[in-house]
């Protein structure tokens, strides 16, 4: 085992430039997560938030939102027009407006679809977190008048529910996370997301950046020619060699996605499903397989370890950025968009976006998810054969 | 005594290029064997055919009696190699170097950790032991090399010019190594293209050039292969042409000539060439300063086979 002790002995070494990204890495996600704890706090505060209700309905329904909402929150009168609202959005007079249409009470009671309409100051959790409230009343609501319940009643018992469960009931459709049937939801606000979605999304970056850093030295040690000569004329057979550089890369992948894994878990066990957990485990590997495949390939192009450290850079950062690491894709302009999918952090990232918010095993995509883990995987095999190639081209100049 | 290497009619071309060119040698078991070539005449590219490192067009290669190809290990452990260029890890140390190398032979942990530091004693490294080979000295650093081809016990070992760029007393320290090596048992196989090294530490020598064995021998031998023998020099302020002439007649003299204040006399075989030409110059009142002998070098012998210098 004496290749396999070297390797393992060299990846120590280097630990250094491997430390390095490792604490930047730990400082970014920190900070992500220090940032998600803010909103987190915003999110359940007691505080209360401005809001105001327009019955245009007049119906006692209309006049039970109202008094729901005030329960936790501040009731701001504002004239039912157009401008004065958005003046009152814009000054944060109020942070929610809600519309209750005419015939409401009585669609409701009839069982018909019919949905309460909003205004409220985007990008911020505030807007959210009323959805909630308000979804959570109708559905109570409804649930009432099901049983038969006049309306009444129904308002009167859904009140008593919710005044004591409603932290309890919000947290638990938080995690479930998808709301819907609100059609004038504006815009879908990006601090919704779990923290574990962003410490999954810089994943590929500093992948990549580690295991090229980490492991293309070691690689182009093992691969320089006198050095590999003198492994070639000794009574080390050729198949004990390269078992035994093949468990060096395993041990040394299986320590990255160790560590990454067991920190996520550290950090947002407690608001991971154990099925998007698994996901994770999986979709980690595949990226992993890709970082080793760039770094044989380039192993055998590049001859020195500051080149390996300089195309470490160019690789982690060209692919973060192209993919959506950094920059969510949205952001990126159609033609941009078009290479990014050229990258594998794009397909990554992409898993990413499947995988969270994910409870149980139904809940997944499956479909998407292998289809973006698949390509992941022939991107690491692509990569593998074109360092084949490359070892199979020196092999004939030499 | 057994033969140790066994080399017949080896040809080994690069494209179009033929490096050797039926290539014949045989090494005896307790010989520095010397291949003495100038560079680009195919002595590396010999060690590799033997090695199993290249694979080669024609020909046969045995190693103690067997064949050898890549794969022979039962062959290979008894075979230690210390090629020309330095081949060792930037990011071990002296010590780890040598360990992993000699753990490439010698699984046995106690063993090995013996080997290793009689391997650091024999090279003088014990100071550096924990050095990173990019802290060593060019002299140093070959002795690593060394250490790491030789520290299993081979009793084989080819050595590829393992001095070039050394200074002179690193170089001394080197060959008296390798002499010491053999006396311990091992078989050396030495290339260089030094031929004072050469003609120092070997037994035997096969002088190369273009991938052809020209001659072999032990440096004695080579020597009388060709017809030069001493060359004389004496400072003469002034010799007339018949005076050169007249040398020419004296015995064993088949060349003479005078250069620069110098007349050089070049003879065959034949002894007390001294004495005679002093006792010429005497009789003929030649009055001379300094006059010295120099023997035939394998220099000599090299540019008689091939018509061109050992060094470029
Ligand atoms: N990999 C190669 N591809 C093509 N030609 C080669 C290769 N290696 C060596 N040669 C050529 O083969 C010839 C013999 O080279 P070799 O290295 O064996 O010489 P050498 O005697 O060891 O020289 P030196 O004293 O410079 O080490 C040279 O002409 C060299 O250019
Ligand atoms: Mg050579």
């Amino acid at each position: 085992m004496q290749t396999y002790k070297a390797f393992l002995k060299i990846a120590l070494k280097n630990y250094p430039s491997v430390i390095i990204y490792f604490v930047v890495f730990m400082i970014v996600a920190i900070m992500a997560t220090s940032q998600g704890k803010e909103s987190e706090k915003e999110l359940y505060k007691d505080e209360e938030i401005s809001f105001t209700v327009f019955n245009r309905d007049g119906s006692a329904l209309g006049e039970a939102i109202k008094d729901y909402l005030s329960v936790k929150n501040t009731y701001v009168e504002v004239a039912d027009n157009e401008e004065a609202i958005r003046v009152a959005l814009y000054y944060r007079d109020i942070y929610y407006a809600v519309i209750v249409p005419e015939g409401f009470e009585e669609a409701v009671a009839s069982g018909k679809d019919m949905e309460l309409m909003n205004y409220k100051v985007t990008n911020t959790s505030v807007g959210y977190y009323m959805d909630m409230y308000i979804e959570n009343y109708m559905k109570t609501l409804k649930s009432y008048i099901v049983a038969d319940n006049d309306m009444e009643t129904a308002i009167k018992k859904t009140l008593d529910t919710l005044k004591n469960s409603v932290d309890v009931q919000l947290v638990a459709d938080i995690n479930n996370s998808g709301i819907t049937g609100n059609p004038m939801a504006t815009s879908t606000i990006s601090d919704d997301k779990p923290m574990y979605y962003y410490f999954y999304q810089y994943i590929p970056y500093i992948f990549l950046a580690i295991v090229i850093t980490g492991m293309g030295p070691i690689l182009i040690t093992f691969g320089k020619k006198d050095v590999k000569m003198r492994i070639n004329v000794s009574a080390q057979s050729f198949k004990s060699y390269g078992v035994q550089m093949f468990l060096g890369i395993v041990t040394f992948g299986a320590v990255i996605m160790g560590i990454f894994n067991i920190l996520a878990y550290v950090l947002y066990g407690s608001t991971i499903s154990m099925t998007a957990f698994v996901c994770y485990l999986i979709l980690t590997l595949c990226f992993l397989l890709v970082c080793l495949g760039i770094t044989y390939f380039a192993g055998f192009v590049f001859s020195k370890s500051d080149v390996m450290g300089g195309f470490a850079n160019v690789v982690s950062l060209g692919f973060s950025f192209l993919g959506g690491v950094f920059v969510p894709l949205e952001f990126l302009g159609s033609t941009i968009k078009n290479i990014a999918r050229l990258t594998p952090t794009y397909w990554y990232i992409k898993a990413n976006d499947v995988i969270v918010g994910v409870e149980k095993f139904s809940d997944l995509n499956m479909e998407a998810f292998m289809k973006n883990c698949g390509i992941l995987v022939l991107y690491a095999l692509a990569f593998f054969c074109i360092g084949l190639a490359v070892l199979r081209y020196k092999r004939e100049e030499a | 005594m057994s033969k140790v290497v066994e080399v017949e009619n080896l040809v080994k071309r690069y494209k179009e290029l033929v490096a050797l060119d039926h290539f014949n040698l045989e090494i005896e078991e307790g010989e520095i064997f010397g291949l003495l070539g100038p560079n680009g005449s195919g002595k590396s590219t010999t060690i590799s055919c033997i090695l199993g490192l290249l694979k080669y067009d024609k020909g046969s290669i045995k190693v103690f009696g067997k064949t050898m190809d890549a794969s022979s290990y039962d062959i290979k452990k008894d075979i230690g190699v210390v090629l020309q260029n330095v081949a060792v890890f930037d990011e071990l140390t002296v010590q780890e170097n040598i360990d992993y190398f000699c753990g490439l032979y010698i699984n046995d942990k106690a063993l090995r950790k013996q080997y290793v530091e009689e391997a650091i004693a024999f090279t003088g490294l014990e100071e550096f032991r924990k050095f990173q080979p990019k802290k060593l000295s060019g002299g140093l650093l070959r002795r690593l090399n060394i250490a790491c081809g030789i520290a299993h016990k081979p009793k084989l070992i080819f050595m590829d010019e393992p001095t070039v760029a050394v200074d002179p007393q690193s170089r001394n320290k080197i060959l008296e190594g390798i002499q010491e090596l053999n006396k311990n048992g091992a078989t050396i196989i030495y290339t260089s293209h030094y031929m004072e090294e050469v003609e120092q530490i070997c037994t035997r020598i096969a002088i190369m050039d273009q991938g052809k064995n020209l001659a072999i021998g032990t440096k004695e031998q080579l020597k009388d292969m060709i017809k030069t023998g001493e060359m004389i020099q004496a400072e003469i302020l002034d010799a007339a042409d018949d005076l050169i002439d007249k040398v020419k007649e004296l015995p064993h003299v088949y060349k003479a000539e005078y250069v620069d204040n110098h007349l050089k006399v070049h003879y065959t075989k034949g002894q007390r060439n001294l004495v005679r030409l002093i006792d010429f110059f005497k009789n003929n009142d030649v009055s001379f300063g300094r006059v010295y002998s120099e023997l035939p070098t394998l220099n000599d012998v090299f540019l008689e086979i091939t018509g061109k210098e050992l060094r470029d």
